[in-house]
């Protein structure tokens, strides 16, 4: 979700309300956002937590959201205009970086601020929107060192050289991917290509190597410009399109001059072969009132929808009870009507609408697994034992090495944080040890229990593995002993009602003779039983006889 | 209460005893203590430290007396002196001296020094042949007292020169040397005795004692047997100080956390809540797929999921459900919409995830529910975040979905306001405006808490179109989910998310147990 930096002059110019503290909370409702804090200079973070609302990232969108609902909507001439300039696409980039297109904006007051902004734009837009500019980048120009038409052609990387932002001297476009600090930080979206995409103008000028860095000598826009070319590349021409009629319409609020431009491709593109850029989105949603009154649960009237849509920053027509929704040009995220019903509840307030309890009937009820869970929980503490709550992504160490299986076959997390949790548990036992190696200065005697899942590792499951409930318990005291804890599963499978057989069977990680298989009725493995094997306990750090034992409700339930 | 009242209530029945045994007394030493009061001199030492401490009690100085106390060759000579061997030997008859002397048990020096005792006090002469012989009709009273004395000093430990006869004294003086020398039979060392004084405290709280009719018989515990034979009825119990703090004691309970948990289940079955239950690894095509999360979509982000290493894939997910989940990615088609507009991809689908999110259960759920039906699970779930004070491992979310005919965003509102009431006590909420890929509209709830202020408690929304009509739900559903960590450590007292699956025994032992709500 992305956060940006609002300055509150900037956003209330911009609005052409004052927006103070106190309102910017209501405000923050209407575009999704939380107010996260004040930076040093005063501004404030926002996090925008509608990540299919690209042209609420920046301040003018947030703005623009805000002056609709004030009633102060306004209009975006440039839509339709007629293009100042051209690109023109070589063939060869439709397997590499297929779209290109631009506008231009002139009259602008280019600031330290809004460079800030721009910047700040343009890489939440590549890097949210455009998933770190794989899908789209865009680059910023000095319109006055440009001269169209300008080409997009696929380039040798050993055969051309520019002076890249930052540095001094001309590096091939090789060396730019290698050396340049973006270079190395985007080089992979270009890696192994033998051509790469060239921006060059008329005479010969280099702007850019999309998606990597700019020139230094046509891409460095400074505060005093006033005249900047826009243009965005990518591998999808809806997210391109879109990405720069919310810039179009940024620099317009801010009272740019905004002009398009032509694109030419020599290949055929979902839009054609000449695209003028900033162009509207061809798409609206029809709905009745009634889809209205029916997901929202109240009645709404056809004039309510279209003033409340519209102070929201669509377009409505209607025919009779049809109402046609047109979307802003800045939002490609209208993708069925219920998108347009919950921007008109936003718009006309969650609190109009009264909360009402549904009425139908329907019976309770708890899993079978958790009825058997809750009642062996019952007994255990019936027993005596205390309940623990383990973390059930944990160490290898814990699972494998202090339990004498190294090798031991675990679901593990290919993208671990950290070592302490990358395996899922296969066994409560360790989670149970290790509360106890925890707890040697807590009194004695230790009854300890955990109801739980576990994920065993199963090769010839779909998933690989099974999710399984378990029991698992210890005894750590003086004197603790298998017949004991033998004592306390005899009796939990009495009351139960399971028929459980212990059967002598040698582990590892027990004392020789002293462990046992549980089985049920009809042989079937159900648990384990023993007396902790001094290695094992020594591994663990502790200095204390334990019993254990480990049941498998899982499997108790389905042999029933 | 005056003090001596006080005192007296709460005696141990040691001291009682002590009392009884010895409060006529005006002056009365350690040793005299034990003999009278039938307690070890332990249980004496600990009633004089007692009494001492309130008062009762004075020591006055001490006194020397002599101890007499078995020598080393006490215990060598514990069966037989040489002596007393000397006068068996010649019981068979006259012998050389030579010959005598050759023991078995006794060294020659020993023996010869016994001769030497023996011939002085005329028990053992010398016949015409030089033999020696025992004289008939000797007086043997000497070898007798000593033998008589030497029990008595093996058998007491320990006794004093002023409790025996002078001419006791003497024959033990003569027997002995003073501390240090170990050949001799007797050893004597000088002890302080401590004389003990009644205070006037004490002499108060013996009157009192009198005149309570306390007695000694006092006795800690009423045992079966006192109740079979009657006896109890001659018995006085003592009094217990239940003012005084008893040793610590540990429930054996369930875990606090899971009593929380247990509560929010409890309550959501009173709501008409069926439970769900799923795995925890899921193929992405139910964690996200169904959800109508655009494969694109950040959450998906390798930094926002776990993955599994082996196996990474399950087999292809088939059928009419899968088709019907990618054509509504791909153009919407079958639900009115324009979907994402982008190739579907069936091999992310397949890639295997820990569950990082409840509402996969309510995606696989859909499909076999009831409507009208209520469902929830509060279910394990995995992202990998850096473990800190606000990010477990792993952590529980509660989740569901409710279908019905007439389910919307008004019965959502209720819904969650009652969830509200129910389960946080809320009397203030508000609802704002949220974004879930799945939900339309979506919602979130927050409340007001009287310590924190407004928090979240959940979200919630309006399955979108794309999630239910693939599974073949035409009617609404209504998704929620509730965020427990933050309301359980708040029931508990945390402000460590870590403190609820803590390890240490003691700390869960000192968690406590979450508010009951009705």
């Amino acid at each position: 979700m992305p956060t940006i930096i609002v300055d509150p002059d900037d956003l209330s110019r911009l609005a052409g309300e004052r927006i103070g503290p106190d309102r910017l909370a209501h405000f923050l409702d209407l575009v999704k956002g939380e107010f996260k804090g004040v930076e040093p200079d005063g501004s404030y973070r926002v996090e925008l937590n509608d990540t299919n609302r690209p042209d609420l990232w920046t301040t003018e969108g947030i703005a623009r959201q805000i002056r609709s609902s004030l009633g102060s909507r306004r209009e975006y001439p440039f839509f339709g205009a007629s293009p100042v300039g051209e690109i023109i696409v070589e063939p060869g980039l439709e397997k590499i970086r297929p779209y290109v297109g631009a506008f231009v904006v002139e009259d602008l007051q280019v600031t330290e601020k809004l460079l800030v902004q721009l910047i700040q734009t343009q890489e939440k837009l590549a890097e949210n929107l455009g998933r770190r500019r794989k899908a789209l980048a865009i680059g910023i120009y000095n319109l006055r060192r440009i001269g169209f038409p300008v080409y997009y052609r696929p380039q040798d990387p050993d055969r051309h050289s520019y002076i890249p932002l930052g540095f001094e001297q001309p590096l091939s476009l090789r060396q730019i991917l290698e050396q340049h600090p973006k270079g190395q930080q985007y080089g992979q979206i270009l890696a192994g290509l033998p051509r790469v995409p060239l921006l060059i103008d008329r005479n010969g000028m280099t702007l850019s190597m999309p998606p990597i860095v700019n020139s230094r000598e046509t891409g460095q826009v400074v505060p005093g410009d006033s005249d900047l070319f826009v243009e965005a590349t990518g591998t999808d021409l809806e997210l391109l399109v879109l990405a720069l009629n919310i810039m179009a319409c940024d620099f317009s609020d801010r009272g740019g001059k905004v002009r398009p431009v032509r694109t030419r491709f020599p290949h055929d593109t979902p839009l054609g072969r000449e695209v003028t850029l900033p162009r509207r989105l061809d798409y609206s949603l029809e709905l009745k009132a009634e889809d209205f009154s029916r997901l929202l649960g109240v009645e709404i009237r056809p004039a309510e929808v279209m003033a409340v849509l519209e102070r929201y920053g669509c377009d409505v027509t209607r025919e009779g009870e049809r109402l046609k929704v047109f979307p802003p040009p800045v939002r490609a995220d209208y993708l069925h009507p219920v998108d347009v019903i919950e921007d008109f509840a936003i718009a006309r307030g969650y609190q109009t609408f009264s909360p009402r309890l549904p009425r139908d009937f329907t019976v309770g009820r708890f899993d079978a697994l958790s009825l058997i869970e809750e009642r062996v929980r019952e007994l255990m503490v019936g027993l005596g034992y205390e309940e623990l709550i383990s973390n059930i992504l944990v160490s290898r160490q814990l699972l494998a090495d202090n339990m004498l299986q190294p090798d031991k076959k675990l679901v593990e997390v290919a993208n671990p944080v950290s070592e302490s949790h990358c395996v899922l548990r296969d066994s409560l036992m360790p989670s149970l040890l290790q509360a106890e190696a925890a707890s040697a200065t807590a009194a004695y005697p230790h009854r300890l229990f955990e109801c739980g899942e576990v994920a065993v590792f199963d090769g010839n499951s779909p998933i690989g593995s099974q999710t399984r409930m378990r029991l698992g318990m210890i005894l750590a005291q003086r004197q603790a002993g298998v017949s004991e804890c033998h004592s306390d599963v005899e009796q939990l499978a009495w009351q139960m009602g399971w028929s459980l057989k212990v059967q002598a069977e040698d582990m590892p990680i027990f004392l020789p003779g002293r462990s046992a298989r549980l089985v049920d009725g009809a042989g079937r493995p159900v648990g384990i039983i023993g007396e902790l094997h001094p290695a094992v306990l020594e591994k663990w750090g502790i200095a204390m006889p334990v019993a254990a034992a480990e049941i498998d409700l899982t499997a108790l339930q389905e042999f029933r | 209460m005056a003090v001596f009242q006080s005192i007296a209530a709460a005696l141990h029945p040691m001291e009682v005893k002590f009392y009884h045994a010895l409060g006529n007394k005006e002056e009365f030493s350690e040793e005299e203590a034990v003999r009278f009061s039938g307690l070890s001199e332990q249980q004496v030492r600990t009633v004089i430290e007692w009494q001492k401490a309130k008062e009762c009690l004075s020591i006055s100085e001490s006194q020397i007396r002599i101890r007499v106390e078995p020598g080393e060759l006490a215990l060598r000579y514990r069966e037989q002196t040489p002596e007393e061997r000397l006068v068996e030997k010649l019981k068979g008859g006259p012998a050389l001296a030579r010959e005598l002397m050759q023991d078995q048990l006794f060294e020659q020096a020993e023996m010869g020094k016994a001769l030497g005792k023996l011939r002085a006090l005329g028990i053992i002469v010398q016949d015409e042949q030089e033999r020696l012989v025992a004289a008939p009709g000797a007086d043997l009273s000497e070898i007798e007292e000593t033998r008589r004395l030497l029990q008595l000093v093996l058998t007491k430990g320990r006794l004093y020169l002023d409790e025996i006869s002078e001419k006791q004294q003497a024959r033990v003086q003569a027997d002995s040397r003073k501390r240090g020398k170990s050949h001799a039979l007797f050893r004597l060392s000088e002890e302080k005795t401590r004389h003990l004084l009644w205070t006037e405290l004490g002499r108060q709280v013996w009157h009192f004692l009198q005149e309570s009719g306390r007695s000694a018989e006092e006795v800690n515990l009423l045992t079966p047997e006192m109740l079979a034979d009657g006896s109890w009825k001659n018995k006085s119990f003592r009094r217990y100080d239940l003012s005084i703090p008893p040793p610590r004691r540990h429930a054996a309970r369930k875990h606090p956390y899971r009593q929380f948990l247990d509560g929010v289940r409890r309550k959501l079955l009173a709501l008409g809540f069926e439970e769900m239950r799923g795995q925890l690894v899921e193929p992405e095509f139910w964690l996200m797929d169904a959800l109508f999360m655009p494969q694109f979509h950040s959450a998906r982000d390798i930094h926002d999921v776990y993955q599994v290493k082996e196996p990474t894939l399950c087999p292809p997910i088939d059928g009419q459900v899968a088709n019907r989940v990618a054509a509504a990615h791909e153009s919407g088609a079958g639900c009115q919409s324009r979907g994402w507009r982008t190739p579907f991809d069936h091999q992310s689908s397949r890639r295997l995830l820990l569950r990082s999110q409840g509402t996969v259960l309510s995606a696989r759920w859909l499909s076999r529910a009831s409507v009208p039906g209520k469902y929830f699970a509060i279910a394990r779930c995995f992202r990998p975040d850096e473990v800190d004070a606000t990010h477990a491992a792993d952590f529980f979310q509660c989740e569901g979905i409710v279908l019905g005919q007439n389910m919307n965003f008004t019965t959502l509102l209720g819904l969650l306001k009652l969830f509200a009431e129910e389960l946080a006590r809320a009397k203030e909420i508000k609802f704002l405006p949220a974004y879930f890929p799945f939900t339309e509209p979506s919602v979130e709830v927050h409340i007001r808490h009287p310590q924190v202020g407004w928090m979240e408690l959940g979200g919630a929304g309006v399955f979108r179109p794309e999630v239910t009509l693939p599974q073949g739900v035409t009617v609404p559903v209504i998704a929620w989910g509730l965020g427990l960590d933050r309301m359980a450590m708040m029931a508990l007292g945390l402000d460590d998310i870590r403190e609820l699956f803590s390890p240490n025994l003691s700390r869960v032992r000192g968690l406590r147990l979450p508010t009951i709500t009705e």
